[in-house]
């Protein structure tokens, strides 16, 4: 098994001091290179645990270590070159290009008064190329359907070239066609040696593309560990509480319920 | 969208406008008559001289640098609130000015420099106070929590206003509030304009450096952290250099409304939303905007109009055009 880039040592979160802990005891690792899927029903910490990963959220107690060393250790820009965010969702209050848009995602390399260069623009029109959107680059981000709007939040994260990806419910706007183009694209960028972390509640696109799942429920871990080893009947019926099958359909673990 | 050329060729074709126009300003007034003066009038006439260059030159560069501040500062909180909705004015600046020369007129006497002071120490105070308070509202997010105390500081030191105009001496001191109200360049000399003009090219310097970083504070704070930035003090520090520069030049225009509001829809319209263009768009259309306001204000009559009637009256046309023209983008 590869090493561990992102460990989390006993971590425990909660929102407000006085609150109650949305995780507790939380302890994983995320193996190098792998796409690891953090699956569970709606509202049981799956983003709040992406945040604490991205240094956006501090942990209450416990630590988190990236690449053997204390995610609190790193600057801002650092983490930014070493890890890019897809939202779940994001407003978009200016008619911006598509271009300038994924530009955004050079942020990391330049300095506070740098203006992005033809490297960078070079980089963002790569991206765009990735996520298919390269023939709508000059047109308003703000007439995207959903689909196109998270493959552009895809292409700005790609544009920070990460070495780890954090995708948030990445496929809850995407119809059948873009669902299979974004599995391609997550293939093809583990592919290239990126570290992969989503969240989803859909077993199915868990199963259809990572390596590795952590089921996690009312904010602790249930299981984790490699997907062929994690994905079973028994275990995700405990997950979900409702009854659900995983049977195997031409060499490929398929989740059926009902 | 045009292109990255194009639009770089816009930039240069409005900056040779604003300099053209600074140019014809220059000989624009109501000396010898309305209208133009000419060249040798201006060489033979000592009288002449004294007024081109004692008044209406330093006239003429506070009028530009009135109206880059307001829309560079526009374009600034529009930005970072995400709103395009939101002016200088927003945050209690404006009517902490506003309260600031009052009272300076009111208790302090008639020297300008100092109710000048006392209208920019109103003016920060009440960002400060809306920062302070927002940061005491415990619920909403970050923007939702300055807009609200934006409007709670804005009616305070408006009723704190009111009281003194009722307590101003109704010969001598309100007919003074009531024109600073309106807003207005005709106090502008070369001491007034150099006592503000350093802090005002700085500003404006810093912030068109800073105009590509502006797009990322748009984001929400966990993209734009993501992103390798610190968005609560890049957004504080450009919010505050924003608002000391449209604090110094209102100290010495009075109120002047809706460049700050109009000006970056229309800069956005022409140059999209990117700030790497529609910022310094802003700042050359505002600095023009103002001054053929100016301008106005100081020929079409004998007696002057205040400046803050015309920009006023002009910017709620062009605003209501935008809005029946359906082309004001505004989120839902």
């Amino acid at each position: 098994m590869n090493r561990s880039i992102l460990t989390f040592d006993s971590v425990a979160f909660r929102y407000q001091a006085d609150g109650n802990l949305v995780l507790t005891n939380l302890s994983l690792e995320i193996p190098s290179g792998s796409v690891t899927s953090i699956l569970g029903p709606n509202g049981v910490g799956k983003t709040t645990l992406l945040y604490l990963a991205l240094g956006w959220l501090k942990p209450h107690q416990g630590k988190i270590l990236l690449d053997d060393r204390r995610l609190s250790d790193y600057s801002r820009r650092e983490l930014g070159r070493w890890m890019g965010l897809v939202p779940q969702t994001e407003h978009i209050s200016f008619d911006f290009t598509l271009l300038e848009y994924v530009l955004l995602g050079r942020a990391p390399y330049l300095n506070p008064l740098d203006m992005p260069g033809e490297v960078d623009i070079h980089i963002a029109s790569e991206a765009l190329i990735q996520v298919g959107l390269e023939n709508l680059q000059h047109r308003s981000a703000l007439n995207l359907s959903g689909g196109e709007r998270q493959l552009l939040l895809m292409a700005r994260a790609l544009a920070q070239q990460p070495r780890i990806l954090l995708l948030d419910e990445p496929s809850s706007h995407l119809d059948l066609g873009n669902k299979i183009k974004l599995i391609n694209l997550i293939r093809t960028l583990a592919q290239q040696g990126v570290t992969i972390i989503f969240t989803t509640h859909e077993a199915e696109l868990a199963s259809s593309v990572a390596t590795h799942l952590i089921l996690i429920k009312d904010g602790s871990i249930q299981e984790t560990g490699k997907l062929e080893d994690v994905l079973h009947t028994e275990k995700l019926s405990a997950l979900y509480g409702v009854p659900v099958r995983v049977i195997n359909v031409d060499d490929k673990r398929v989740v059926v319920w009902g | 969208m045009p292109t990255i050329h194009s639009r770089n060729l816009a930039l240069w074709g409005l900056l040779t406008l604003l300099i053209l126009s600074f140019i014809f300003s220059l000989f624009l007034g109501r000396y010898p008559e309305p209208g133009l003066i000419s060249p040798q009038r201006i060489i033979q006439d000592t009288l002449a001289q004294q007024l081109v260059f004692n008044l209406r030159l330093p006239r003429i560069i506070s009028a530009v640098l009135l109206g880059m501040v307001l829309s560079t500062a526009g374009t600034i909180f529009q930005m970072i609130f995400g709103n395009p909705l939101v002016e200088p004015g927003f945050l209690g600046v404006s009517q902490g000015a506003a309260f600031g020369t009052a009272f300076g007129i009111i208790f302090l006497g008639n020297a300008a420099w100092l109710i000048q002071v006392t209208a920019a120490i109103f003016a920060l105070s009440g960002l400060a106070l809306s920062y302070f308070v927002a940061r005491r509202i415990h619920f909403g997010g970050w923007v939702l929590r300055l807009v609200l105390s934006g409007i709670v500081i804005s009616a305070l030191f408006s009723a704190g206003l009111g009281i003194l105009k009722y307590l101003a001496d109704p010969l001598s001191q309100l007919p003074e509030i009531t024109f600073w109200l309106l807003g207005g360049l005709w106090g502008i000399t070369w001491e007034r304009l150099s006592s503000i003009s350093i802090i005002v090219v700085l500003s404006l310097i810093f912030l068109f450096l800073m105009r590509w970083r502006i797009n990322l504070l748009s984001l929400n704070d966990e993209t734009s952290h993501s992103l390798g930035i610190t968005p609560g003090k890049e957004r504080s520090l450009l919010l505050l250099v924003a608002t000391i520069a449209t604090a110094a030049v209102i100290s010495v225009s009075g109120m002047v409304g809706w460049v700050g509001l109009i000006i970056p829809h229309i800069a956005r319209r022409l140059f999209g939303a990117d700030a790497r263009y529609s910022l310094p768009a802003a700042m050359l259309i505002g600095g023009l905007f103002s001054l053929f306001c100016d301008d106005l204000a100081r020929v079409i009559l004998p007696g002057e109009i205040p400046l803050g009637i015309l920009t006023a009256f002009l910017g709620a046309t062009i605003f209501l055009i935008l809005m029946i023209r359906q082309t004001l983008s505004i989120p839902k």
